[in-house]
């Protein structure tokens, strides 16, 4: 699904990610964490190019997604391809929570009529556990919902533009306890439809949802397993330091 | 014993009071003054201050404003329409390429229109005209005259007050605005226009009311600019299909026209025009205040 070849990526001078190869397939979540500064947003910024809003930033490398080159296609296609929610939950706060959802949809011409985007936008808010939330209250602004349903509105946010992969950077690490198992229910949910790159930097964040798990350490991919071999058996003295909290 | 150092305490809050107190003696002054003999006036000839035209001179009535106040409106109204779309544009390209030369010398050149003394933009529209005449006549060999006075030009010399004003104001706002929301628009596959258009203006948009709702209030009290332009015209112009290339009065010329005028009822209507102008600028400056207000709250 997701193909990452020798992907390097400098930001003026320094190097943030070196020589990173790494697969992902579809329809499973993939974890990458590592301590801060490791570079792990940077990867993940880098799979939809989300990395070229940032003046002084120089990528060399492949992403091959569903098997196009990123890097040769539209950007404007390859984002829209690829969700993505961030760490700080970020609706448009003036804007309805209708239309949130229906941004996407809407600015990119996906939907030709406005029952065709209505569906859509219930669709993907049913999709995120928010439906029965804010089903009377479509018209009120993003900004009055609370912390754990703002993200998970963009988690719908994304999902109504029917990507293939959803990258998730942090999703919870602004959120308290409830919320932050409301969204890892849904992202195990959400593994139906999508594919999931999710980024943390709580392994036992990563314990708890993923399949795949990537570690990633001072910009390079230290190991990558299935979750249950990162876990109890890591390879690398490194991961196994990082797991049981000895660096990071 | 004397208190000294309490003594001295006492005596500079006094003194720090006092001080505090007489900048807002001239601006209460100046308001009463206004709404005193501008009610005066106006409530002489009441309604009809505010539709009919002047009166004539020593005939003890007072006339009304109608024709500025209609040339006030146009004259705002086409700056307006004229002004916003092109600072907004001119704003979105100042925030997208910062870095761009452009940018840079376009910021320099509005920035220091910002500080031009608005007689001198008067001046330079009417130049500009003037200028525009020449070549016409030279270049395309057409005996066109463009007017020099009339409503077009002295839109166009609001316009360029206005401007330098509204872009500073809106390239803030779209600068400010977090990089979380610009992450979010590009991250649904938007392009940079629509990008702007549908989501960093919205998400502004309560600044940027404001921004307007205070440069429409701003030009509304110009006069200066409009000496050399618009020039002033004391009657219903625009039953006349080509008002827009003759010249139009407002309440700020009318002030200025009337008030230094030797007759009685003439100094009265300005009294009358002054108090509808600050009526009209106080309320919009109020109406963008609550708009700010609500603004932050989101």
């Amino acid at each position: 699904m997701i193909t990452i070849k020798d992907l390097n990526v400098w930001y003026r001078d320094n190097k943030i990610l070196d020589n990173i190869n790494l697969d992902v397939p579809r329809n499973v979540i993939l974890t990458i964490m590592g301590p801060s500064g490791s570079g792990k947003s940077t990867l993940l910024r880098a799979i939809n190019r989300l990395i070229e809003i940032y003046p002084g930033v120089r990528v060399e490398g492949e992403i091959y997604v569903d098997g196009v080159n990123v890097f040769k296609a539209r950007t404007e296609d390859v984002r829209r391809n690829i969700g993505m929610v961030f760490q700080i939950p970020n609706p448009i706060p003036n804007m309805s929570i209708f239309d949130n959802v229906a941004l996407g949809p809407k600015l990119n011409k996906l939907v030709k009529s406005e029952s065709e985007l209505r569906d859509i936008v219930k669709w993907a808010l049913e999709k995120a556990y928010l439906w029965d939330e804010v089903k009377n209250r479509l018209k009120e602004p993003a900004a009055k919902l609370s912390g754990g349903q703002q993200q998970r509105l963009c988690i719908a946010r994304a999902l109504a533009m029917k990507p293939k992969v959803i990258l998730m950077d942090e999703p919870t690490s602004n959120l308290d306890p409830v919320a932050t198992n409301r969204i890892e229910e849904l992202m195990v949910e959400l593994k139906k439809i999508v594919t999931v790159v999710l980024v943390t930097h709580n392994p036992a964040q990563a314990a708890r949802v993923s399949d795949y798990v990537a570690f990633l350490y001072k910009g390079r991919l230290v190991e990558v397993g299935s979750s249950s071999q990162i876990f109890t058996s890591p390879k690398n003295e490194l991961t196994e330091k990082y797991i049981t909290g000895r660096i990071g | 014993m004397i208190d000294l150092r309490g003594l001295k305490s006492k005596v500079m809050v006094a003194a720090i009071s006092i001080l505090a107190i007489l900048p807002f003696i001239p601006i209460v002054h100046l308001f009463f003054t206004v709404v005193v003999n501008g009610i005066y006036a106006i409530s002489q000839n009441f309604p009809g201050f505010f539709y009919m035209e002047r009166s004539i001179p020593g005939s003890g009535v007072i006339g009304g404003v109608g024709p500025y106040i209609i040339g006030t409106a146009i004259l705002v109204s086409i700056a307006t329409l004229i002004g916003v779309p092109l600072s907004i544009l001119i704003a979105i390209y100042a925030s997208e390429f910062i870095q761009s030369r452009l940018t840079n010398v376009g910021d320099v050149i509005i920035t220091t229109l910002f500080e031009f003394p608005t007689i001198i933009i008067g001046l330079m529209t009417f130049a500009l005209i003037s200028v525009l005449n020449d070549m016409i006549r030279i270049y395309l060999l057409i005996d066109v005259e463009l007017p020099k006075f009339s409503v077009l030009s002295g839109s166009i010399a609001l316009t360029i007050v206005m401007l330098p004003f509204l872009y500073v104001q809106i390239k803030e706002s779209l600068r400010s605005i977090p990089i979380s929301i610009r992450e979010a628009a590009y991250s649904l596959g938007l392009s940079r226009i629509k990008a702007n258009f549908y989501i960093f203006l919205v998400y502004a948009r309560g600044s940027i009311v404001t921004s307007i709702l205070i440069a429409i209030s701003k030009i509304m009290g110009e006069t200066a600019p409009l000496l050399f332009t618009a020039f002033g015209s004391d009657f219903y112009t625009i039953s006349d299909p080509g008002f827009l290339f003759k010249p139009i009065g407002s309440l700020t010329l009318a002030i200025y026209n009337l008030g230094l005028s030797p007759y009685e009822e003439w100094i009265a209507t300005a009294w009358g025009a002054a108090f509808i102008l600050l009526l009209m600028v106080l309320s919009l400056y109020i109406i963008a205040r609550y708009i700010a207000r609500g603004a932050y709250l989101r």
